[in-house]
């Protein structure tokens, strides 16, 4: 093996210092609130002109990242309330404006946490990675959790709103003609009348598919009344439709039901699905998550049904049909393209 | 449901970072369920030895919001929730700061709108996928961690106090020079020099 030319150690310090220097007026800018396109479209370019800019400015943003676990970090942050105007009698709460309590629902896997507030009540169920779940709403609505899933229930007298923060759920809603039901994730919201649908948020969309009934699927604005009529795209039993996670909603398309909502007992069922997504569901019911290393294969169409705290098999028989290689890490699996001049 | 044998030795155990002199201050909470009632027990003690700490924390952060303390305090005690009932966390309290903080940076537009930018772009040249917070990075260690801490502990003032806004309350340019009178051109070289200051202990540790 040549051994490599000797390096400059002064230029490469200069120039090692140069690049960090980069990076760090990038990240400033970035967090300035001032970055307008052609600024990201610069740091773009300067991201992808040199491999060790893309080193240097992962290294800068792991930092970044990790400031918030510091000690008592934000006793560099003069308090908020030192600069705020006296405040009246009015807004101070005597009494914690919130009971907690946890408790046992439906044997283990899932918690409820009750917040009581005088407005509304809201519920909060999470269940674990890998738990498949069906609770019973205050309503009578059923839902049915997938792993990982996280979901926010807030009814008030008026109306009945449910946020899905993570992951993937079934809705079986009670009908209630005086209090519309609404489903929001991301910038989507799912207004229902009366019926069964399934609603999962993707790593880069939210996807909503009708069993029976009619829903509205709609960009969500914050505030909106639930009694106003509104217009949307409406959905009828068999029927799909993708957002975006901002909340442009794609073309209505027809689904197979059964392979749709197998997740339901245990079987995750795709025909030409994203690698990416197929990833991300599957990593719902896994400890040791898979991550896809070659970011060209996140788009990877693929068919394939497997149970789904046995995504391993599916893994191997992805290595057999399609040009990947999976290893494993010690912290997770990888999926890479298969190089065509590999042994 | 349980897991496959070959997911159990691969369970992120944060127990290779414990620092035995730190062993006193750390809190470790493992959420084996068990048998029955044993997990809503210790559920309702961590509520009791945490939420209030860390209310205060995030009050002390974001103020009366919005985001409102106890909407945060609520995320982050959810989110323990849906982990693996046998993940262990060590340093609980500073993981439920972490998440809860976070969710709060989150309803910052133009925060929330950058951090994803850069996601997106170090994604795109292939960089490791983004995950949820977990626990811990599997690859943060505390030795790393206190050198971060001595880092900005020992920076002037004024960049301290700028990097840690932008990064923990994340507030733009305009909102720190509105807040502290500074020139917006001066929060631009200090932030940077903070930055540059993160790097180069880096590089020397």
């Amino acid at each position: 093996m040549t051994r490599p030319p000797p390096i400059d150690t002064d230029a490469a310090t200069e120039q090692t210092r140069r690049i960090e220097s980069e990076a760090s007026e990038w990240l400033a800018t970035l967090y300035s609130g001032a970055a307008n396109h052609g600024d990201e479209a610069a740091f773009r370019a300067w991201l992808h002109a040199d491999p060790r800019h893309a080193a240097t400015f992962e290294t800068l943003n792991a930092r970044w990242k990790s400031l918030d676990l510091i000690d008592n970090v934000e006793q560099f942050l003069p308090s908020m309330d030192e600069r705020k105007p006296v405040s009246t009698g009015l807004r101070r709460r005597r009494t914690p404006r919130y009971l907690v309590a946890a408790s046992l629902v439906a044997g283990v896997g899932i918690i409820t946490v009750v917040m009581m507030n005088p407005k509304a009540e809201i519920f909060s169920y999470a269940t674990p990675t890998g738990e498949v779940r069906t609770i019973g709403l205050p309503d009578d609505t059923q839902v049915t959790l997938g792993g990982g899933t996280h979901i926010d229930v807030r009814y008030t007298k008026r109306s009945r709103d449910i946020v899905l923060q993570s992951g993937r759920a079934y809705f079986d809603v009670a009908r209630q003609p005086n209090r519309p039901l609404r489903v929001s994730t991301a910038d989507t919201q799912v207004r229902v009348i009366g019926t069964q649908f399934d609603v999962r948020r993707g790593p880069q969309d939210v996807q909503v598919s009708v069993k029976s009934g009619l829903v509205e699927v709609n960009d969500a604005t914050p505030g909106d009344d639930p009694s106003l009529p509104v217009e949307g795209m409406r959905l009828a039993a068999g029927e799909r439709v993708r957002a975006n996670l901002e909340g442009s909603v794609g073309p209505v398309e027809n689904f197979d039901a059964e392979r749709s909502f197998s997740w339901l007992t245990g079987r995750l069922s795709y025909a030409d699905a994203r690698l990416a997504d197929i990833v991300a569901d599957a990593n719902r019911y896994r400890t040791v998550k898979i991550r896809i290393l070659d970011a060209e294969l996140n788009a990877l169409l693929v068919t394939t049904s497997f149970r789904s705290n046995n995504s391993d098999e599916m893994l191997l028989g992805l290595q057999q049909t399609a040009p990947v290689v999976v290893e494993r890490f010690p912290a997770y699996v990888g999926i890479l393209s298969k190089k065509l001049d590999s042994r | 449901m349980k897991s496959q044998p070959e997911n159990a030795h691969n369970v992120v155990s944060l127990d290779d970072f414990k620092d035995p002199r730190r062993q006193s201050q750390n809190t470790t909470a493992s959420l084996d369920p068990g048998i029955g009632g044993r997990i809503g027990t210790d559920l309702t003690q961590l509520y009791r030895d945490h939420w209030g700490t860390l209310c205060k924390r995030l009050r002390h952060v974001f103020g009366d919001g919005p985001p409102e303390a106890e909407d945060l305090a609520q995320a982050a005690f959810t989110k323990i929730i849906s982990l693996r009932p046998s993940t262990s966390i060590t340093n609980l309290p500073g993981y439920l700061f972490r998440v809860a903080l976070n969710k709060g940076l989150d309803e910052t537009r133009s925060a929330k709108r950058a951090r994803l930018f850069i996601e997106r772009e170090l994604q795109a040249i292939g960089g490791p996928p983004v995950e949820d917070l977990g626990p811990a990075n599997v690859y943060e260690s505390e030795e790393a961690l206190a050198n971060v801490q001595q880092i900005v502990e020992r920076l002037p003032h004024k960049q301290h106090e700028i990097l840690i806004r932008a990064r923990i309350r994340g507030e733009t340019y305009a909102q720190i020079s509105a807040a502290t009178g500074w020139s917006q051109a001066a929060i631009s070289r200090q932030l940077a020099a903070a930055l540059s200051a993160l790097q180069t202990a880096t590089r020397d540790a």
